[in-house]
C-alpha cells in the first residue's frame, strides 16, 4: 500500500493515530458490511495515486536529471567537434587546447554526476531534497564551464553566449521562480564579470581570430550595449518561462486538490452507503443502534460511538446503544437534559462538538469522561419526523480531534440514522399492536365463550325438560332463545379459531399423520341426521387406499366439516350432496358438489375473506358468520392443501380441496 | 338398585345448576365440590361412582392438579373420571397422567349437551 492512500483517508478523517491502521479498519469495515466480499474497491492504482500525491516539481526534476546527463554528452562532445572543426575546415584560429579541455571537462564532470545520480531513486514518496541539490550542482557546474567556454571562444564577442538561453530555460524548468531568477542574476554577473574584467584588462581577452573583422571587446558602446541586450533576454526569458511553468504547476496543483477532493468525497460516499446498507438491512431497533454505533466509530477510527434515546417524556437521555466504551463508564446514568446544556444545543438541531473536555462546562459528567481516556467528543442530533429521538455521539482518546469534515459526516450519518431508528420503532409498534389485537381478541373471546356457553347449558336443561315440563309457549321462546345463543356460541369459536390461527398459535402443535379417509366418514355421518331432515341424497364416495396428510385431525375435520355443512346448508330440499374422497396424483383429493344454490360469479372471489356472505345465501339463511371457509382455507394453507371452487348460480358448487399426502413419512 | 352418585366438580354455580338437574332427572345422587381441594374431601368422605370434573378451575387446585392427586391417593382413583373442558380439543389430552391407575374415561368440550352427558355417564356406571 503507498502511503498516499492512508494520506486521503488522513486528512478526511482527520484522525490521530497511524495511517495504516485507519486504512485497515477501513477496508475490513467494507468488506464486513458488503458481506459477500463485493464491498467496492475504493483503492486508486499506484499510477494515479502518485500523480495526486506526489509533490510533482521535485518528482520531475529528479527524473529531468537523467535526461540531463544525456544531453550533456552531446554538449561536451559538440565543444570538442566544433573547436576542431573551426579550426580544421574555417582556419579560425582559437584556443584548441583550452576549449578541448572545457569539452573534456564537461564530459568528465558528466561522468561523475551520473554516478551521483545513480545513488539518487526517484522514488514517489514526496519531497526528493538530493536531486534538488544535485540539480544546483549540474547547474554551477555547466555556468562554469559554459563561462569558460564563453571566455576561451572571445568573451562577449563570442558567438556561445547564446547558448546561455538553453541553460537559462532549463533552470526555470528545474527550479523555482526565485532559484531562476537568482540563476539568471548570476549568468548576467558571470559574463558582465567576464567582460568587464577583460574590458579593463585584468584577465587577458582570448579572441576567435578571423572571426571578426574587428575588436569589439574593448568598445566601451559595444560592451555596454551587448550586456544591456544579454540582462535584458535573459530576464525576459525568464519571466516569460517562470510565468508560463508556474501557471502549469499551479494548474498541477489544483488538479491534485481536485483529486484529493474527488477520492475523499468518493470514500465518504462509499463509506456511508455501507453504514447505511448495514443500518437498513435490520428492523429490529437494538439492531439498528448497534450497527449504527459500530460502524460510526468504525468508519470515522474513533474511539467509541454511543446513541442515547429521548425517555421519560423527554426529559432523560438513555443509553440505547454503545461501541468501544467500558461497562463502568455507561452505568453513570441518563443524561438529564434540564441539567445539560451541551444535550439542549444538540436536541435543538445543532452538532456540537467538545474539543476539549476538561475546559468545557457544559458536561455533566467530565470526571467520568476523562477516567474512560475521552477528551474529545462530537455529538450529533438524532431527529425523527416528529421531533427529536435522540443524539448520536463519538468519543476520541486526544483533544481537538475532529474537523469539519468529521461534523459533516455525523450529521449525514445521523440524519439517515434517524431514518432506520423511526423505521425500526415503528416496525416495534406494528408488532406490539398485531400482538395486542391478537391477545384482545383471545380475551374477549375466552370472557365471551364461557358465559355463552352456561347460557345455553342452561337453556339446554330447560329446553330438554329437565327442570319440568314447560307449556308450549315457553317451549318455544325458549327454543328461539336457544337458537340465537347457538349463533353466537358459533361466531365466538370461529372468531376464536381465527385469532389462534392468526396468530400462528397452532404452528406449536404436533402434527401427525392423519388418516383423511376416517375424517371423512365421520363427517358424513355427522350431516347425515340433517341431511335426511332434509330429504337431501348425500352420498360419500371414499377409497379404500388409505390416505395420509400430515395435520391436526380436529382441524382438518373443522376444514372439511365446514365444506360438508355448507352443502347441506345451502341444498334446497330434495337435491343431492357427493362427497369424494381419491388419490390424485400423489394428493388427497376430496370433492364435495352440491346441487345447491350455487355462488355468483361475483361473489367466488370473496368467499375466502372475513366475514363475507355471498348475497344469495344471505337471502336463503339469514344467521351466518361468514368465517367458515376463512378457516378453512385458513386451516388448509397450514397444512399445505389447496382449495378451489367451481359454481354457477344456482346450479350447484363444487369445492375441491388437494393436500399432500404423507406417504412417506408413514413408511418409516 | 341403588342410585349411582356422581360429584361435579366445577367452580361455576350455574354449571352445577344445570348439570345437577340434568342429572337428577336421570335418577342420580348428585353430590357437588365448588374446588379442587373440596372435591378431594367429598371423595375420602363418600367416594362417589363417578366424577365429573372441569379443567379450568381457579386456583388453587385446578382439575388438572385434582386429577394428579387422585391419582396418587389408592383409594380414589378406582372412580371414573369425566373431564369438562372449555377448550374445544383434546389437546390437553396428553398433559393428564391416564395410567392404569387413573381413570379419565372421557373429555368432554363445553358446552355440554345433556343428551351426549348422559349419554356418556351411562358407559361408564
Amino acid at each position: 500500500m503507498s502511503l498516499s492512500e492512508n494520506y486521503a483517508f488522513e486528512r478526511f478523517w482527520c484522525i490521530n493515530g497511524e495511517f495504516s491502521d485507519r486504512f485497515y479498519t477501513k477496508t475490513s469495515l467494507s468488506s464486513q458490511l458488503s458481506g459477500s466480499g463485493r464491498a467496492m474497491d475504493i483503492r486508486f492504482s499506484p499510477a494515479h495515486t502518485a500523480r495526486l500525491n506526489q509533490a510533482p516539481v521535485d518528482y520531475e526534476l529528479c527524473l529531468s536529471l537523467e535526461w540531463l546527463c544525456k544531453l550533456r554528452w552531446i554538449a561536451g562532445a559538440g565543444v570538442i567537434l566544433v573547436t576542431w572543426l573551426a579550426r580544421g575546415v574555417l582556419r579560425l584560429d582559437l584556443a584548441v587546447w583550452s576549449l578541448t579541455l572545457i569539452g573534456l571537462g564537461i564530459l568528465g564532470y558528466n561522468v561523475l554526476f551520473l554516478r551521483w545520480l545513480n545513488r539518487l531513486t526517484c522514488d514517489l514518496s514526496g519531497a526528493n531534497v538530493p536531486a534538488r541539490a544535485q540539480a544546483r550542482a549540474h547547474i554551477a557546474a555547466d555556468w562554469l564551464a559554459i563561462t569558460l567556454l564563453i571566455h576561451f571562444s572571445g568573451g562577449i564577442e563570442s558567438p556561445a553566449i547564446l547558448y546561455f538561453f538553453f541553460h537559462i530555460i532549463l533552470a526555470t524548468i528545474l527550479l523555482s521562480g526565485r532559484e531562476a531568477y537568482l540563476f539568471a542574476g548570476l549568468a548576467i554577473v558571470l559574463i558582465g564579470g567576464l567582460a568587464g574584467l577583460e574590458y579593463v584588462g585584468w584577465i587577458s581577452h582570448i579572441p576567435v581570430a578571423g572571426l571578426l573583422p574587428t575588436r569589439l571587446y574593448d568598445q566601451a558602446i559595444y560592451v555596454g550595449g551587448a550586456l544591456f541586450f544579454f540582462a535584458s533576454a535573459v530576464m525576459g526569458s525568464v519571466y516569460l518561462a517562470t510565468r508560463t511553468t508556474s501557471r502549469l504547476r499551479k494548474r498541477e496543483a489544483e488538479m491534485l486538490t481536485l483529486g484529493q477532493d474527488l477520492q475523499r468525497a468518493y470514500t465518504r460516499l462509499h463509506t456511508l452507503y455501507a453504514s447505511a446498507q448495514a443500518v437498513n438491512s435490520t428492523l429490529e431497533l437494538q439492531e439498528v443502534l448497534d450497527r449504527l454505533t459500530r460502524s460510526t466509530a468504525e468508519v470515522m477510527g474513533v474511539k467509541a460511538c454511543t446513541i442515547r434515546l429521548l425517555e421519560a417524556g423527554g426529559q432523560s437521555l438513555c443509553l440505547a446503544s454503545t461501541y468501544g466504551l467500558r461497562d463502568a463508564y455507561f452505568q453513570k446514568g441518563c443524561l438529564l437534559v434540564d441539567q445539560n446544556p451541551l444535550v439542549r444545543e444538540v436536541l435543538a438541531g445543532k452538532v456540537v462538538a467538545v474539543d476539549n473536555i476538561t475546559a468545557d462546562t457544559r458536561l455533566q459528567y467530565p470526571a467520568a469522561a476523562l477516567a474512560e481516556g475521552i477528551h474529545a467528543m462530537l455529538t450529533a442530533p438524532l431527529i425523527g419526523h416528529d421531533g427529536p429521538l435522540g443524539i448520536i455521539r463519538v468519543y476520541c482518546g486526544e483533544t481537538r480531534c475532529f474537523s469539519d469534515d468529521d461534523k459533516q459526516y455525523l450529521a449525514t450519518v445521523a440524519n439517515h440514522g434517524s431514518i432506520a431508528i423511526e423505521n425500526a420503532l415503528a416496525y416495534a409498534a406494528l408488532r406490539n399492536l398485531d400482538e395486542a389485537k391478537r391477545k384482545f381478541i383471545l380475551t374477549v373471546t375466552h370472557e365471551l365463550r364461557s358465559p355463552v356457553g352456561v347460557v345455553r347449558s342452561l337453556l339446554r336443561t330447560l329446553t330438554g325438560g329437565y327442570a319440568g315440563a314447560l307449556t308450549d309457549v315457553q317451549a318455544d321462546m325458549l327454543a328461539r332463545a336457544l337458537r340465537r345463543t347457538d349463533f353466537l356460541q358459533t361466531l365466538i369459536d370461529d372468531l376464536l379459531d381465527l385469532a389462534a390461527g392468526k396468530a400462528g398459535l397452532r404452528m406449536e402443535e404436533n402434527t401427525q399423520p392423519v388418516k383423511v379417509n376416517q375424517v371423512v366418514a365421520q363427517i358424513v355421518e355427522r350431516h347425515t341426521i340433517p341431511a335426511a331432515e332434509k330429504r337431501i341424497a348425500l352420498t360419500a364416495e371414499i377409497t379404500d387406499t388409505p390416505l395420509t396428510v400430515t395435520g391436526v385431525a380436529e382441524q382438518l375435520d373443522r376444514a372439511f366439516n365446514n365444506l360438508v355443512s355448507n352443502a347441506v346448508k345451502y341444498t334446497p330440499e330434495g337435491g343431492q350432496v357427493a362427497v369424494r374422497l381419491e388419490a390424485v396424483e400423489g394428493h388427497a383429493q376430496l370433492t364435495v358438489s352440491d346441487t345447491g344454490i350455487g355462488v355468483p360469479d361475483e361473489a367466488q372471489a370473496h368467499l375466502f375473506e372475513e366475514f363475507y356472505r355471498a348475497p344469495n345465501a344471505k337471502a336463503q339463511i339469514k344467521e351466518g358468520t361468514g368465517l367458515g371457509l376463512v378457516i378453512t382455507k385458513d386451516i388448509l394453507t397450514r397444512y399445505g392443501c389447496m382449495i378451489r371452487v367451481k359454481s354457477k348460480l344456482g346450479q350447484g358448487a363444487t369445492f375441491t380441496v388437494t393436500c399432500p399426502l404423507a406417504s412417506e413419512r408413514l413408511s418409516d | 338398585m341403588t342410585t349411582k352418585t356422581i360429584l361435579i366438580v366445577d367452580d361455576d354455580p350455574d354449571i352445577v345448576l344445570a348439570n345437577r338437574l340434568v342429572l337428577e332427572s336421570a335418577g342420580y345422587t348428585v353430590e357437588e365440590a365448588t374446588s379442587g381441594s373440596a372435591c378431594l374431601a367429598k371423595m375420602r368422605a363418600n367416594l362417589p361412582d363417578l366424577v365429573l370434573m372441569d379443567v379450568m378451575m381457579a386456583n388453587p387446585l385446578d382439575g388438572y392438579h385434582t386429577t394428579q392427586q387422585i391419582s396418587d391417593d389408592p383409594q380414589l382413583r378406582q372412580v371414573p373420571i369425566i373431564m369438562i373442558s372449555s377448550i374445544t380439543t383434546s389437546q390437553y389430552a396428553a398433559a393428564f397422567p391416564t395410567d392404569q391407575y387413573l381413570d379419565i374415561r372421557e373429555f368432554i368440550s363445553k358446552p355440554v349437551e345433556p343428551e351426549v352427558l348422559l349419554a356418556k355417564i351411562k358407559q361408564y356406571l
